[in-house]
């Protein structure tokens, strides 16, 4: 078994991985070297909390780090242009972690397509769903200061995604509503709904379905 | 502005029209420049996420033809329809 020296060794070069990944899809809006100091100081807790029987430690890390730096980010809101695409990538990302294993993949080609359209429109619909429920304001960039038209349409579009959020069974709407809107944690939301994590991600993935159906409507 | 450069994966044309329809429901909803945010971020998902990787290695056909529709063989093979032909004409 790895000593923790090493574990932290290896896990350095993850969170060096996983911080520039991110960096990447936010753009110049956050600092890589923020990203680093938040994926390194939750590294020591990683380590120690890690247990193999969890799974390899390279994902583990990997998924505890991005979370640790995702809702850093969320949290410490690098600027308003950058509250908006964290928000989006959270929602993805909740919805790609969400994800039960693949049980039999299709057999189809038409099948294949299926499934990779569905996957591709519900990974559109949580980023649409993280840009629309940032706060006011947090998605005005100074290159891309919207028009009127556009400030309309945004407000259409973001009371037809509270409206499917309203919509949606009690739990899945408490769950979203705090999340997204309230800005709490996913494990403390879990644990006050009184189920598992992994149950409420599924809760997740089933609110983006039906906010994926109501942007089709 | 200085655009974004765009990412690798939307230079092919079939995976930039999945893309793009996916995104399609968002036009006229959000502003341009998060629209093709977002379509940045389906191909950078389809590029990092192991599971959408696999998904789109299998849906995506091996050749397409302009049009892209594609003709399905024996155990699963892909043929684009505009080449089944061409060979129909050689052979027949």
């Amino acid at each position: 078994m790895l000593a923790e020296r090493d574990l932290i060794f290896e896990g350095l070069a993850v969170v060096h991985n996983v911080a520039r990944g991110l960096a990447r899809r936010l753009g110049r809006c956050v600092s890589l070297d923020d990203m680093l100091g938040m994926g390194n100081l939750a590294l020591v807790d990683v380590v120690r909390e890690y247990d193999p029987a969890r799974g390899p430690y390279g994902a583990y890390v990997a998924t505890r780090i991005k979370w640790a730096i995702l809702d850093g980010l969320r949290r410490e809101t690098h600027g308003r242009s950058a509250a908006a695409r964290v928000l989006a990538i959270v929602a993805s990302e909740r919805y790609r972690d969400g994800l039960p294993p693949e049980s039999e993949p299709p057999s189809t080609l038409e099948q294949d397509q299926a499934a990779l359209t569905g996957l591709l429109e519900r990974h559109a619909a949580a980023l649409a769903f993280g840009l629309l429920a940032a706060p006011r304001g947090a998605y005005l960039t100074a290159p891309e200061i919207e028009t009127p038209e556009e400030q309309l349409s945004r407000a259409q579009t973001t009371q037809l995604a509270q409206r499917a959020v309203r919509a949606l069974p009690e739990r899945e709407r408490v769950l979203m509503e705090r999340y997204y809107y309230g800005g709490e944690p996913f494990d403390a939301i879990a644990r006050d709904l009184g189920i598992s994590k992994s149950w409420a991600c599924r809760l997740h993935n089933q609110a983006i379905d039906a906010i994926h159906e109501a942007m089709h409507a | 502005m200085i655009a974004a450069p765009m990412h690798p994966l939307l230079a092919d044309p079939w995976i930039a029209a999945q893309v793009d329809a996916a995104v399609a429901p968002y036009i006229g909803r959000l502003p341009d420049g998060e629209v093709a945010w977002m379509r940045e971020q389906l191909a950078e998902t389809l590029a990092s996420d192991e599971r959408a990787a696999q998904m789109l290695r299998r849906a995506r056909p091996a050749e397409v033809d302009e049009s892209g529709e594609v003709r399905r063989g024996p155990g699963g093979s892909v043929t684009p329809i505009a080449a089944a032909r061409r060979a129909k004409k050689k052979t027949g």
